[in-house]
């Protein structure tokens, strides 16, 4: 297993942000699947003091927006980050679709040029870096899994490269491709809006730290992916959202022997509380 | 722990396999480019008009069964070169079954828009294959390639635009150097696919004409395809089983420009930072390097701001421009230049720059226009990327 410690985290989803879906979960409310499962809406997106608006927004693809409202929420900034590093799957699923719906409507020779650049799976990340000024490593990993961008992080980290990466998953909702999976009859990812993010470390044995513990994943290669959980879809975002809100608990416990684990069957991680600090 | 080359794999326009790509290179029987035929049947059969930009293309053999344009591409590619890699570095299929054996595979758009004529047919209510779209839902080349070749460790997919597959090789190292893993299957591929031939051309950056890179009369890119691998391994383990090393890996470093999300930042900042970077952590200097490999797309401003780094970064070392040659293989990129660069340093040669014809004075950069033996013992291969990404990765000769 490899470790890495937590020293902040935050998120945004269509419930708002994520110490508010803490909240709600805590206080048993009952999640209506129809929120979860919706978008996350532009008033929502813009109520954080520190999004920008006007021109830095324009142009930018719908993810990228919820991404960056879920770092801001993750981190202090000016950030000091040295790392980006996004599980990112699909990249922009909605900018893919939108390009190919220029390609068909208006012909190669009038495609949308802005929409093709959406398409490229690093966008996100991108525009993060871009406006938290990261200029070290910024990563994309594309693929529906969290283990192998943990992987990359630890391996920044340990090699010494970096010494903090600021490392999330992100996700948005298609309908285009919810459209797809009903009339195929394939087994759904059920995305949905979000973007969740950590900042990670080594972990410091002198101080009392929240860890994250990982190992390799299981294999998944083309075949399905598993039906995720009704709350929050399934994919690498449902998977962080899990280690946030665990995180969260982790971080308001005093048992000093909490051990929990976290997994989608796929892949399975273990938030603990580092005992040296003791 | 110090990283070791072992092996390398290579599969792109001008050739199958490195032993036959180095005698093209080297030899003067260029590969050029030409319309994609197969890729413009399907342009015409979807209506979207008519196109004549050339583009790299390999074999159709290349493929399972000679089919091409399935969302399986990438990933025969991807697998060929990476046999090659393992055969050069004398491992076999099941050697890497542990979990300190890793896969890292850099990939674009490529790896898995291949399914434009299932989703017009889709549109239309017409769709009768989802084939296609089950592919993209499910897209994971080194998850793909790790059951394939049977590895056990960690298994990365990387889409970091045009840097991908030199920041493969580069997590490859930093794995390596960290002690999670002792071997790393690393590199990069991507087969051609519509949706970016069009894409490129509305950005108003794809040359009608064989690209030509660095060189005054330089009109733009031209797609390509291919894979690029690599077999790392600590200095412990190809000692332990007394394998041979083609280089030395040295350093990686990675720097984004935080700039743009399309255009590299005109003061190159990103690419300085990662060439200054990649030296340090190899423990060299500027003038130990033998040649670049650089990234050049020959795009107006991608060739300016690569030339406005070397200048000041790296001005006594040799330039080489092989995408007059390769064509641009966009997430293949940086793992097919890193492969090709091990093997110059293994030959103590290095190619000319296909392509680049004529001096241009505002770059002040002139690539190998000629071979030329190599007379130092390191080189460096650079790849910038959409989203202001920049790498760069450092062998070292072993001779």
């Amino acid at each position: 297993m490899t470790i890495l410690a937590i020293q902040k985290m935050g998120g945004f989803c269509p419930a708002g942000t994520l110490r508010e879906l803490f909240l709600l979960l805590e206080n048993s409310q009952p999640l209506e699947g129809e929120v979860m499962a919706g978008e996350c809406n532009a008033a929502g997106l813009k109520q954080s003091p520190r999004m920008p608006s006007g021109p830095l927004l324009r142009r930018v693809p719908r993810l990228a927006k919820i991404a960056l409202r879920a770092a801001l929420d993750a981190v202090d900034w000016p950030s000091g980050l040295e790392a980006l590093i996004i599980s990112a799957f699909y990249g922009s699923v909605t900018s893919t679709f939108e390009f190919l719906d220029s390609i068909l409507n208006d012909g190669a020779d009038l495609a949308s040029p802005t929409a093709f650049s959406h398409t490229v799976t690093n966008m996100t990340t991108a525009f993060v870096s871009q406006y938290l000024k990261i200029t070290g490593p910024c990563l994309t990993l594309t693929q529906p899994l969290l283990t192998p961008s943990l992987e990359a992080a630890w391996a920044l980290l340990s090699g010494g490269q970096v010494t903090n990466v600021l490392w999330g998953a992100v996700s948005e909702r298609s309908s285009d491709m919810a459209a797809i999976e009903k009339l195929s009859a394939r087994q759904p990812v059920t995305l949905t809006d979000g973007a969740v993010f950590f900042e990670l470390c080594l972990p410091n044995p002198h101080h009392q730290e929240i860890l994250v513990e990982f190992g390799s994943q299981e294999s998944s290669g083309f075949e399905p992916s598993p039906y995720g959980d009704l709350v929050f879809g399934s994919g690498s975002l449902a998977l962080a959202f899990r280690l946030a809100l665990t995180s969260l608990l982790a971080e308001k416990s005093s048992d000093r022997s909490l051990s929990q684990v976290v997994s989608d069957g796929r892949e399975r991680l273990v938030i603990s509380l580092s005992r040296s600090g003791l | 722990m110090e990283a070791l080359v072992s092996g390398i794999g290579c599969l792109c326009a001008a050739g199958r396999k490195v032993a036959e790509i180095w005698p093209n290179l080297t030899g003067g029987l260029n590969s050029s480019p030409s319309p994609p035929e197969k890729l413009l049947q399907l342009a015409r059969k979807l209506n979207l008009g008519e196109l004549t930009h050339p583009a790299f293309t390999v074999p159709n053999d290349c493929f399972p069964d000679g089919i091409r344009h399935t969302s399986r591409d990438t990933l025969a590619l991807a697998e060929s070169a990476a046999r090659e890699a393992l055969a050069m570095s004398g491992l076999e299929i099941g050697q890497l079954s542990d979990d300190r054996s890793a896969v890292i595979v850099g990939s674009t758009v490529g790896n898995a828009l291949h399914f434009l004529e299932d989703y017009a047919a889709f549109k239309q209510g017409l769709a009768s294959s989802w084939a296609g779209f089950h592919d993209y839902f499910n897209c994971n080349p080194a998850v793909a390639l790790a059951q394939i070749l049977k590895i056990g460790g960690p298994s990365l997919t990387v889409g970091n635009a045009c840097c991908s597959g030199s920041d493969a090789v580069g997590l490859g190292l930093e794995m390596i150097a960290s002690g999670r893993c002792e071997r790393v299957l690393a590199g990069g591929a991507d087969a051609l696919s519509l949706v970016p031939y069009i894409g490129f051309r509305r950005l108003m950056i794809y040359s009608d004409q064989a690209c030509r890179p660095f060189d005054r009369d330089r009109r733009g890119l031209n797609l390509g395809e291919g894979a690029g691998f690599l077999v790392i391994e600590s200095a412990r383990a190809l000692e332990k089983r007394k394998g041979r090393a083609l280089a030395k890996l040295l350093g990686y470093a990675a720097a984004a420009d935080a700039h743009h999300l399309t255009a590299p930042h005109p003061e190159a900042t990103g690419i300085r930072k990662a060439i200054r970077s990649a030296l340090r952590r190899s423990g060299l200097t500027p003038d130990s390097l033998a040649f670049v490999s650089v990234h050049g797309t020959a795009t107006a401003e991608n060739d300016r701001v690569e030339a406005l780094a070397l200048r000041s970064e790296a001005p006594d070392a040799s330039v080489w421009a092989l995408k007059g040659s390769t064509g641009h293989t966009l997430g293949a990129a940086g793992a097919v230049e890193a492969a090709l660069s091990v093997a110059a340093l293994d030959y103590g040669l290095l190619p000319r720059s296909y392509g680049f014809v004529t001096f241009d004075p505002a770059l002040g950069l002139r690539p190998t226009e000629l071979s030329q033996p190599i007379t130092k013992s390191a080189a460096m291969s650079i790849s910038l990327g959409f989203g202001g990404g920049n790498s760069a990765l450092v062998f070292g000769s072993v001779k």
